[in-house]
């Protein structure tokens, strides 16, 4: 696990643990020097002390009067630290001792000899207790462990102090980063009064203006491009609307032709105008489909939840006619309830069964639809991946892109105008899916396509799906 | 069983009045048309101003066919005027058009058109819309008495 430190705390330690340190350090080297000063002190002030008691006692140790040594003694040590008193002659013999003296182990002993005449006639012997001396030391070590934890104190509330603007303004870069990542940051800058977080800032900012010049950039392609698409959508609406005014006369006027005057018209004349009113029919179709994209593109209808198998059910009721002609198979898998455009998602498998039933000259056609859940390859997300496939006329592989554009057909046929499928690829795509396929000349065609999985709140907001690892709607074929 | 009725259309494109006119002839319902070819002649007709100011040269329309693309003033402004006025206000009328746009459709609405319909590319869907017209609203409705 990593442990993550705030700055503020651990300027406050190290600092605390430094000036403990030294604290410490320092005590021991002003406790070695107070000791030994402090015991030739105290040894000093005892050799004094024995001196003049050595010569207070002289006439007294000469003639042994015991009372005289006690009373000298009484008199001249005063010092309370002196805790033990031996006066004795020149054999070493005891002379004096008060009653309450302690045994010289432990001691620092400080002896003097008593002099009479240049001889040594006795000795006095004094005693100072080390505890008394450490006593005083120990008041030191205190003072200075007092002082230390001021010291202490000072300094961590110092470094606390000092650290307060840098951890701020890292506070503030790490906030300011955080917008930024969460595109919040709009227009903003960030400045600190610390040289370095400003520095940080500085590039920062400059990063950030380059990036907010490029979404700038994108931003208005983007909107560029979505009115450009909405002028041409506008501008095919506009001109197959304009193209049905005059496609009206050309209709009406032709027939009046064919109904009144086909009598007075050769055969040649007649078949003019029959093409003439073909030609018409052509039109009318072209216009129609050309319509119909338009508007898919312009009225974009809410986006709610379909349950595709019932949608299917009105795709087959529409296919109805061409199915029973062709003798045609439909098998429709569970299909999943998706959030679309249902006008426009109709659109989309019909146009798609549509053509697996036109493009179909097997002598038993079948046409399947299905769905799995499979994961993007870009993004991961699952997504629905639906099929269509049929056992028709198939489609060459230099094909499979032309197909998708606009009134590209690969047949010559009455009916079909090259459209279905450009709506087709324009509504998968503008529901955020792919579409593709897989086709063998003589053995058939599939077509793929993906709707990302998305799902209703109860607010009735639509979402995303996380990605997940479920996987339904196996091969269960079912003739809806 | 009933008189001819009286009916206005407005139309400025010549093949799409002859079209219609001749979807009326088709009909066979005997019903009097008369045409106005933009909005500003449309308004002198039925205000019986202007060129139709003499009596008799311009009869109340029991019913009003109306284009919505007009030059000088469009179909949508002729319908404001006629819905404005106290005694044109009941005079239904059905914009006949080929716009299915969504904003026109519920702006002819808005303003009190009676029915919007779209024109057929098709003359024989023109034929059979032009006489369902004369049927739903000349026979099948009760029109306020004159």
């Amino acid at each position: 696990m990593i442990v993550k430190y705030n700055i503020k705390m651990q300027y406050a330690a190290w600092i605390a643990v430094a000036t403990l340190g030294t604290v410490v350090v320092m005590t021991l080297v002003h406790l070695m020097r107070d000791v030994s000063s402090r015991n030739a002190a105290v040894r000093y002030r005892t050799e004094l002390t024995a001196k003049a008691l050595a010569r207070a006692v002289e006439p007294a140790v000469l003639t042994t009067n015991k009372s005289a040594l006690a009373n000298a003694v009484s008199t001249i040590v005063q010092d309370e630290e002196i805790l033990y008193i031996a006066i004795r002659d020149a054999r070493g013999l005891l002379l004096y001792q008060p009653p309450q003296a302690q045994t010289p182990t432990e001691l620092i002993m400080v002896k003097v000899p008593v002099t009479s005449a240049y001889a040594q006639v006795g000795t006095v012997e004094l005693g100072i207790g080390q505890a008394s001396a450490l006593g005083g030391v120990m008041k030191t070590v205190l003072l200075d462990l007092g002082l230390g934890v001021l010291l202490v104190a000072a300094f961590v509330g110092g470094s606390v102090y000092v650290s307060k603007p840098v951890s701020e303004s890292l506070l503030e870069l790490g906030r300011y980063v955080k917008r930024v990542a969460a595109g919040e940051s709009k227009g903003e800058r960030l400045e600190s009064d610390l040289t370095e977080v400003d520095e940080v800032g500085k590039t920062l900012n400059a990063v950030m203006a380059r990036v907010e010049e490029a979404q700038g950039k994108l931003t208005r392609a983007q909107r560029e491009l979505k009115a450009a698409q909405k002028e041409m959508d506008e501008y095919t609406y506009v001109i197959s609307h304009d193209l049905k005014e005059p496609l009206r006369g050309i209709e009406a006027f032709s027939k009046f032709l064919s109904d009144g005057y086909r009598d007075k018209l050769d055969d040649n004349g007649r078949h003019h105008i029959d093409v003439i009113r073909q030609s018409v029919l052509r039109m009318q179709r072209l216009i129609g489909d050309l319509l119909k994209f338009s508007r898919l593109a312009q009225q974009k209808n809410p986006m709610s939840p379909v349950g595709l198998n019932s949608m299917l059910m009105h795709v087959r009721l529409n296919l109805q006619y061409a199915l029973d002609q062709k003798k045609v198979e439909l098998l429709v898998d569970k299909l999943p309830t998706v959030v679309c455009d249902a006008t426009a998602m109709t659109e989309v498998f019909h146009n798609l069964i549509s053509n697996a039933i036109k493009y179909n000259e097997n002598p038993h056609p079948t046409v399947e639809v299905g769905c799995a859940e499979v994961a993007n390859p870009d993004s991961g997300m699952i997504e629905y991946q639906f099929h269509v496939r049929d056992n028709g006329v198939g489609i060459k592989k230099e094909y499979f892109d032309k197909i998708f554009q606009l009134f590209q057909r690969l047949q010559r046929d009455e009916e079909g105008t090259g459209i279905g499928l450009t709506i087709v690829k324009r509504v998968v795509e503008w529901h955020g899916g792919r579409i593709w396929l897989h086709s063998e000349e003589g053995k058939g065609t599939t077509f793929f396509f993906t709707l990302p999985k998305r799902e209703t709140t109860k607010s009735g907001t639509i979402m995303e799906l996380p990605k997940t690892a479920s996987k339904t709607g196996g091969p269960v074929a079912q003739t809806v | 069983m009933h008189r001819p009725f009286e009916i206005l259309l407005v139309e400025d494109n010549p093949a799409d009045v002859e079209i219609t006119i001749e979807a009326f002839r088709r009909s066979r319902t005997g019903n009097h048309v008369s045409v106005c070819r933009d909005g500003e002649e449309a308004l002198e007709f039925l205000f019986q101003r202007g060129r139709f100011a003499r009596t008799n040269s311009a009869p109340r329309p029991d019913l009003v066919l109306m284009d919505l693309n007009l030059p000088r003033k469009s179909g949508a402004e002729v319908i404001e005027q006629m819905k404005a006025n106290d005694g044109l206000r009941d005079i239904p009328v059905v914009v006949l058009t080929t716009s299915d746009r969504d904003e026109d459709i519920k702006r002819c609405y808005k303003i009190g058109a009676n029915n919007y319909l779209i024109k057929p590319v098709q003359f024989d869907d023109c034929v059979k819309l032009i006489a369902d017209i004369q049927q739903y609203w000349l026979e099948l409705s009760k029109l306020p008495p004159r």
